[in-house]
């Protein structure tokens, strides 16, 4: 099914140069990457699968005058993705995670093609050979024209700069899509012939594709001015100015509603006007005040334009001669804070929430009517207006020890207030057609990111660096809008946004008395064996009710960083870790339900894990064992079911693990060297020859699958550890 | 300073080009322009007039009494038992016990009843804005939308009881919660409102409606909902004693304490609803249905109307059944041939594609049926023989068995009864012919052109043509009580897939005049004293039982004479019990699946009683040769069956009443 290795290489040249008047910049590269198929040699669509990027980048930079400056830039991006099947790569791991190895064989000995289960599966086998192909076909381009004038003649240290560009990209997906003839054999009959049934007849190619484009353009200028006065006093103003307009233009405008399609077709728009006066005294002091004035086309005239002021502070102590002399060991120094606010215009993919939409309709309507209806196909919510984020941020850099040991750290705070929700605390009887969004929620995050450097050098030949980073972010929603609950651990307010909720597992059941003393559980039918949930809020029924918040959600608060790099002489090793803190994961989730990890999830169609193989694992009654010693439990899967168990799916505390992890990130060995000879005399000014291993290890308590994909259950094209070679020629 | 003054104007021309480019740039009016906005909806009489039947669209379908049943329908009473899914059949899931506030089962009319009133509203907030009406069809809409408004109370009452009045306020979109807390009126003030809503609706709206139009209610419509309410709330669970001691004893609004629903009797209430019918009787628009009677053979001898029994008098309608043919009087109406804008008894009715779509669950598995809305024994048993006995009558006078067949094939107004019919279905008065179809029954079903799917026999014992062995592929279409409704169904309809089968289109009478002759008779009947009631109309009535008892029983018999039946006895109108128990007989057949019965047990307060009677059918697991024996049903469905007295009102959503602090969920819910 799958190779162990695939081949990727990537080929990339640039070149720059000019003189006084102009100067230029050029790139060029391309990459390809095979997949980890192993198609079938006789299979029709086993050529090209894989993915082929081209890239390139052209800038030019021009002197027009002394004092003007034109630049211009072209970069695109070319890619051509070549799938098997008919539907998307994740899709194939999926239905490797669906089958069991026993439930079919890839062919069977009649030469037939299997299909499976209720809904006639077909296997990965089948879908990567004989289902046809899918081509994707993506570009991108950019062109960026910008114009930097010096207006020292009208006031020194005053400039202006005016840019445009214009992104585009389209996308163009092609699926040439067939379905074989498939059987199932249910059964051998006495001559010994398999018993063979048609399932899916086969279906001859068809042809779909769906395209989507999207542009946007930019315009902005700053104007700037810059100064330093008798030596102390560094001045400076900013004011910047900007609108954008940008459509993307996909499947989902046609998918919407046709009253609705124009609206959610209306290109995006903002404009914004924003300014920044600093002063630094002595490079010790330093103060900034900002402004931003943005408008947004989403909302109401009126409302359009937020006002979003910020003020920072800073603090240079090694400026201080005293501190130069007393602490030579401390070579840099900086405080600062900053407190300001921002804004958010759409959290929610409805356009123009504050308007009231109508449907006409030329027929129906009530009580005897001719003439059709109108009736609300949107209420509109009055009073609309930008989310806002007031942030605060407390940090410290520092340079020690001969600039040896760096580190930056910071501490910051948001509060953001006037979340977009849909509100859900207005009764029925208010009469609206529909639920109104508004400014309701409210939410504070804070944490701490920083970094730490350390250099040291052995004499000429040897050097070593360590480093590290971390960031830390915790969250509490402060307000969010919901009918009154009658447990508070039901309130979403309190809790860290998006925590997972479930129930309280309370382990297995012993047997029958257990079951008939425990409090009644509402999801179908359970027996010993079964997961038994906590009857959190004591009424004699486990039901939604009982459902608690279960701690984090399902992204780490916390991630770092770490590794090194050593040189001798122009050899160099560098390796880089990263990791991630306490990962809340359940196996049974929303994403996934539980798919991939329970056994026989969907009767024919679920996988079983090896692990479900060993008795040890599982609870199996002592009437089928014969010993009462494998009743256990505490074992990691319940009584087995063939096919869903409503009340062993729930999400609940008995699926949960722990998703952190350290991975191995890179290994770069790089040997530099500086050419002289034929070399030289060709133009080879020096050269890198790289080993680089990405993705080589990782140290996860969760081991089934990679833990950043934890929440596909193993139903997604996995990360690969990747090999490389690399050459870099400079000429 | 020539620096400075150099950069004020650079800066002042930025600004300019900003600022001026502003608006326009971000503003997105101009997609919108030729899209219609809400508030151009207000400007136009045809707009505002298409948002007014927009709103009318939203109320739940009153004719909805099957399947897709928000006011929870037939299979939530003793007339239909079906094994057909809850999912579907809802009022089934509140006879199963699944009705809960956190799982309505589809049945919330609270939720399209406020957008109705909140539309309604709104009409009446903004109908200034409209340029272009003259002041009768300004009249005419706010006379709408207050019968609207009411009618959406009224829906609210029947299923929640007390509701939250909002008067005219049209809410905010985006307030806070506090904004929005409300409590409820008490039962009393509820009731007070709507007709309060519905007499200014009459003050406006015309008597009668254009052909086009059929559907749209009328002052007459208005007047008569007001009555139902007014019977509504004199009924015994509303109105003090017993029931209402049962049911609502103890419930009281947790803000202040008071009661929601009244614990003394009030007999005026009674007087009230007998007003409110006397004046739907009084506007002399209305009479019941009937159908000129053939007397002899003109061309079809089956045409031929059945002679009258000798127990029922022969005078003309009304005094008599002897110029009408009962059969089609009735059956007429409710089968689609009598077209509805000629129908004077419909006071207010509406074309139902659900009435229509929903006789499929009657018809048999081979004629692409389900066998699904089967009707139970009570029913059978309530109806009456040919001359007016009950069936315990009839059987000690030795003319009821429920053994031996019918030797003669037996043809009036266009019906058969077959050679070999069990004797349990000979001789049985009309309206039970035109609404049960039993164990060999006649189906004409004649749309159909094909041979093996019309004019049918159909028999539901194990092996006949629609028996439970049909059914094997799938159970729910065994005929469980051996009984499916008939009412709705034409002799021409057919659910056969092809051979020309159609179906007729079906009327549903939301309210039809005989209603306000049997709750004219049933509040008459309760009065001790005389009591004046002065309508908001004008018309003053003075009522007591003595002096308005005739009228109520001349009402009470056209009722009975339209049937065929005989009129009641003087014994039995003599006293308040017997006469009672005449009229709820009569209710129970009369709108027999026409969605009455539903309210009407519970305004009784013998919901209990009647739902946990055990449900009986034929037996349908024996063949022919056993099969018309009385025998309880041997189903989930039925012994799953609870009945409780929170089930007088329907729960609020769980969600409704935890988003307002005041907001009282209805007792035992």
């Amino acid at each position: 099914m799958l190779h162990k290795n695939s081949l990727a290489q990537s080929y990339f040249i640039n070149a720059r140069g000019g003189g006084s008047l102009a100067r230029y910049y050029l790139s060029l590269g391309t990459s390809y990457e095979s997949a980890a198929y192993r198609q079938d040699k006789s299979s029709k669509y086993s050529t090209a699968v894989g993915y082929r990027t081209i890239n390139y980048r052209a800038n030019l930079d021009i002197n027009l005058t002394k004092t003007t400056q034109l630049y211009f830039g072209a970069d695109g991006f070319v890619s051509i993705k070549k799938e098997p099947g008919n539907n998307d790569t994740d899709a194939l791991w999926a239905t490797q995670r669906n089958l069991t190895p026993i439930t079919i064989p890839t062919v069977y000995s009649t030469g037939q093609l299997p299909a499976y289960g209720a809904n006639n599966a077909y296997s990965p086998y089948v879908m990567l050979n004989y289902t046809g192909m899918t081509n994707i076909r993506h570009y991108r381009g950019k062109a960026t024209l910008e114009i930097k004038q010096d207006l020292g003649m009208i006031l020194d240290g005053l400039k202006i700069r005016a840019q445009g560009a214009y992104d585009t990209w389209s996308n163009l997906r092609e699926i040439r899509s067939i379905l074989p003839e498939m059987y199932y054999a249910s059964t051998r009959k006495y001559t010994g012939e398999l018993g063979i049934v048609k399932r899916v007849d086969a279906q001859p190619a068809t042809y779909n594709h769906d395209d989507a484009q999207y542009y946007k353009w930019h315009i902005e200028s700053t104007l700037t001015w810059d100064k330093i006065i008798r030596e102390d006093h560094r001045l400076g103003a900013l004011v910047y100015y900007y609108m954008s307009r940008e459509q993307t233009m996909d499947g989902s405008i046609d998918s919407r509603d046709a009253t609705l399609r124009s609206m959610y077709a209306i290109p995006i728009s903002y404009q914004g006007l924003s300014g920044r006066i600093t002063y630094g005294l002595k490079d010790t002091y330093f103060i900034d005040a900002n402004f931003g004035y943005t408008g947004s086309e989403n909302f109401q005239a009126g409302h359009r334009f937020g006002f979003f002021p910020s003020v920072g502070l800073g603090w240079v102590p090694t400026s201080y001669d005293w501190v130069r002399e007393k602490m030579p060991w401390l070579s840099f120094l900086k405080i600062r804070a900053s407190y300001g606010t921002v804004g958010n215009d759409r959290l929610t993919d409805e356009r123009f929430p504050y308007l009231t939409l109508m449907q006409v309709s030329g027929g129906g309507g009530g009580w005897g009517s001719t003439s059709g209806y109108i009736t609300e196909e949107r209420v509109g919510a009055d009073n609309l207006r930008w989310e806002r984020a007031k942030k605060a941020d407390i940090g410290i850099e520092g340079k020690l020890f001969n600039q040896r040991l760096e580190f930056v750290l910071d501490f910051f705070r948001d509060m953001r207030d006037g979340i977009y929700q849909r509100r859900s605390q207005i009764p029925g009887y208010a009469g609206l057609m529909q639920m109104p969004f508004g400014n309701v929620g409210k939410m504070k995050s804070y944490g701490s990111d920083g970094n730490i450097s350390y250099r040291h050098n052995f004499g000429e030949d040897w050097s070593v660096t360590v480093r590290g980073n971390f960031t830390y972010s915790a969250n509490k929603v402060e307000n969010w809008e919901q009918a009154e609950q009658p447990y508070d651990y039901q309130n979403y307010t309190g809790y860290v946004n998006n925590a997972f909720r479930g129930y309280i597992a309370l382990g297995l059941f012993r047997d029958e008395q257990d079951v008939a003393q425990s409090p009644r559980q509402t999801f179908g039918t359970y027996m010993p064996g079964d997961i038994k949930y906590k009857d959190v809020n004591g009424d004699g029924i486990i039901d939604d009710d009982d459902k608690v918040p279960l701690s984090y959600p399902n992204y780490p608060k916390l991630m770092y960083g770490f590794g090194f790099e050593a040189r001798w002489k122009a050899l160099t090793l560098s390796m880089l870790f990263k990791g991630t803190g306490n990962t809340d994961y359940y196996y049974v989730n929303g994403t996934t339900n539980g798919q991939g990890y329970i056994p026989f999830y969907n009767g024919e169609t679920g996988n079983v894990l090896t692990i479900v193989a060993d008795p040890a694992n599982r609870w199996i009654p002592a009437s089928y064992s014969g010993d009462p010693s494998t009743e256990n439990p505490n074992a990691r899967f319940p009584r087995l079911s063939y096919g869903r168990n409503e009340n062993n799916t729930q999400l609940s505390t008995f699926w949960h693990t722990n998703a952190r992890y350290v991975r191995l990130q890179e290994i770069n060995l790089n040997y530099h060297f500086e050419t002289s000879g034929w070399l030289k005399r060709v133009g080879l000014k020096s050269a890198d020859a790289q080993f680089v291993i990405s993705n080589l290890a990782v140290w996860s308590p969760m081991k089934l699958w990679d833990p950043e994909q934890a929440e596909y259950n193993g139903g997604a094209y996995p990360i690969p550890t990747s090999y490389a070679i690399q050459l870099y020629l400079n000429f | 300073m020539i620096r400075m003054r150099k950069l004020l104007w650079l800066a002042l021309v930025a600004m300019t080009i900003v600022v001026s480019s502003c608006e326009d740039f971000l503003d997105v009016s101009s997609y919108f322009d030729d899209t219609l906005k809400y508030d151009s909806v207000f400007v136009s009489r045809q707009n505002l007039e298409r948002y007014l039947w927009g709103a009318a669209g939203q109320l739940p379908d009153e004719s909805a009494i099957f399947g897709n049943d928000v006011l929870p329908g037939e299979t939530g009473t003793d007339e239909i038992f079906t094994l057909m899914t809850e999912d579907l059949f809802h009022g089934k899931a509140l006879t199963l016990g699944l009705v809960s506030s956190s799982n309505l089962r589809g049945m919330n009319a609270w939720d399209p009843c406020y957008k109705v009133i909140r539309k309604a509203n709104t009409i009446l907030n903004r109908i200034d804005e409209c340029k272009d009406l003259t002041s009768l069809q300004r009249a005419e809409i706010i006379g709408y939308t207050h019968f609207m408004r009411g009618y959406a109370y009224y829906m609210i009452l029947m299923s929640y009881g007390p509701a939250v009045i909002l008067g005219d306020d049209v809410m905010d979109t985006n307030r806070d919660a506090d904004y929005y807390e409300r409590g409820r009126a008490t039962y009393d003030e509820t009731v007070d409102y709507i007709c309060n809503e519905l007499e200014t609706a009459a003050k406006y709206i015309p008597d009668d409606v254009p052909i086009l139009n059929f559907g749209r209610p009328t002052r007459g419509a208005a007047y008569a909902i007001i009555a139902r309410v007014r019977l509504h709330a004199a009924s015994p669970a509303f109105n003090g004693g017993a029931a209402a001691r049962r049911y609502f004893g103890s419930w009281t609004r947790s803000t202040d304490g008071e009661l929601y629903v009244s614990q003394t009797y009030d007999e005026r209430k009674w007087a009230l609803a007998a007003a409110a019918c006397k004046r739907v009787i009084d506007m002399n628009r209305y009479q019941l249905h009937t159908v000129e009677r053939v007397a002899t053979s003109v061309g079809d001898a089956t045409d031929v109307t059945a002679p009258l029994p000798a127990t029922v008098s022969d005078l003309d309608f009304p005094y008599g059944a002897g110029n009408i043919d009962p059969y089609k009087s009735y059956a007429n109406m409710f089968n689609g041939t009598t077209y509805p804008v000629q129908n004077k008894e419909l006071i207010w009715g509406k074309t139902s594609g659900s009435i229509q779509a929903f006789t499929q669950q009657s018809f048999p598995i081979f004629m692409n049926g389900f066998n699904g809305m089967c009707l139970t024994q009570k029913v059978i048993d309530e109806y009456r023989m040919e001359d007016g006995k009950t069936i315990e009558q009839a059987r000690s006078a030795g003319e009821y068995s429920e053994t031996g067949v019918s030797r003669t094939l037996r043809y009036f107004s266009g019906y058969r009864v077959l050679r070999g019919t069990n004797n349990m279905y000979v001789n049985r008065e009309m309206r039970f012919y035109c609404c049960v179809g039993y164990s060999g029954c006649y189906w004409p079903a004649t749309s159909c052109s094909n041979q093996n799917f019309r004019q049918q026999t159909i028999y539901y014992y194990n092996g006949g043509n629609a028996g439970r062995d049909k059914a094997i592929q799938e159970p729910r279409n065994q005929c469980i009580t051996g009984y499916v409704l008939k009412k709705y169904i034409h002799p021409e309809d057919n659910w056969y897939n092809g051979d020309g089968s159609t179906r007729t289109s079906k009327t549903f009478p939301i309210i039809r005049y005989a209603e306000i002759l049997l709750s004219y008779a049933e509040a008459v009947n309760h009065l001790t004293t005389t009591h004046t009631v002065t309508m908001e109309s004008g018309e003053t009535y003075t009522l007591s039982r003595g002096a308005n008892l005739q009228e109520a029983v001349f009402g009470f018999n056209q009722v009975r004479f339209r049937a065929g039946q005989p009129a009641i006895s003087e014994e039995m109108t003599a006293s308040e019990e017997a006469f009672d128990a005449e009229i709820r007989h009569e209710r129970f057949i009369e709108f027999m699946c026409e969605g009455r019965r539903f309210w009407d047990v519970r305004r009784w307060g013998i919901l209990e009683e009647v739902e946990s009677e055990p449900i009986t059918g034929m037996n349908i697991e024996s063949d022919a040769s056993n099969y018309f024996v009385r025998t309880i049903i041997n189903h989930s469905d039925y012994r799953n069956r609870t009945c409780d007295r929170k089930m007088v009102l329907l729960p609020l959503e769980r969600n409704e009443v935890r988003k307002s602090r005041s907001l009282d969920q209805n007792p035992g819910w």
